[in-house]
């Protein structure tokens, strides 16, 4: 299904929010996600279903500071 | 308003309204960490105007610090929040610095941080940066965290990213210091895009 990740059109094969990381090669922890404008906590990537066309903003967190 | 303004506040007038200056002088910043983003947010904040700041970081001031954070040598091995106080104090004696050296964690991450009306997340680790994400789940202040600042070179790529309503995260968002070192530059780039976040917020202006 087509969904839109940092502003960009991406086709992925699965719609659990977990999949969809591996899939596109993010690490499960230190990631932070949101959804249609709403932060997901953390512990619900697990259980957290994507629609298509639903807007993801990705960012990996890394060290330095 | 404040009539007891020392020269430095005085020299800042003709900056502001007196309204903007007021809400500057009134502000409580949080700042998580004192180490090159923290210590650099904070000075661009005194330079501006803000007089209350809360800070918390556990280390000490060491020599291998010094080619990024904005510490000086004759302080080295002591608390950088007592550090940057004294160097915040220097710019404006009216600032005041409630410091702390906790280590944060997830369940403590904002023990001392309730009156703070914005908070700059300022961690090294990414350990601790996901602490501070975790515990800002139901905070409604905005919050400004850091995230890829290491190495040299395309400092265009250092951005602010906007997540749900109250979320800032800057920074290039893969140069982790695991893979590069971090140089002045791009450090004190990052916790300037954080300090003008800040004073945005605070005035009223476009952050984005």
């Amino acid at each position: 299904m087509l969904i839109i990740i940092n502003g960009e059109e991406r086709t992925v094969s699965h719609s659990l929010l977990r999949d969809i990381l591996v899939e596109l090669d993010y690490p499960l922890s230190g990631v932070a996600v949101e959804l249609n404008g709403t932060i997901l906590p953390m512990d619900t990537y697990e259980s957290t279903q994507i629609s298509a066309a639903d807007r993801l903003e990705i960012v990996c967190f890394v060290g330095g500071g | 308003m404040e009539h007891n303004q020392n020269e430095f506040e005085l020299s800042i007038q003709k900056f502001y309204t007196p309204e903007e200056l007021d809400i500057l002088q009134h502000a409580v910043i949080g700042i998580l960490g004192a180490g090159g983003i923290g210590s650099n947010c904070a000075i661009s904040l005194a330079r501006s105007g803000i007089r209350h700041f809360i800070i918390d970081d556990m280390d000490t001031v060491e020599l291998s610090n010094l080619n990024r954070q904005s510490y000086f040598p004759q302080q080295v091995g002591t608390y950088k929040v007592d550090a940057l106080t004294e160097i915040l104090t220097h710019i404006n004696p009216k600032i005041t610095v409630e410091k702390y050296t906790d280590f944060l964690t997830k369940d403590t991450m904002l023990q001392h941080f309730s009156n703070a009306h914005i908070l700059v997340e300022a961690f090294d680790k990414v350990e601790s940066k996901v602490d501070f994400f975790s515990a800002i789940s139901d905070v409604t202040v905005p919050c400004i965290m850091i995230s890829g600042i290491a190495g040299i070179g395309k400092s265009d790529e250092l951005g602010v990213t906007k997540m749900g309503d109250n979320l800032y995260i800057v920074g290039d968002k893969h140069s982790s210091i695991t893979d590069d070192c971090p140089y002045a530059p791009r450090v004190a780039i990052a916790a300037n895009k954080q300090a003008d976040i800040v004073l945005a917020l605070l005035l009223g202006k476009d952050v984005l």
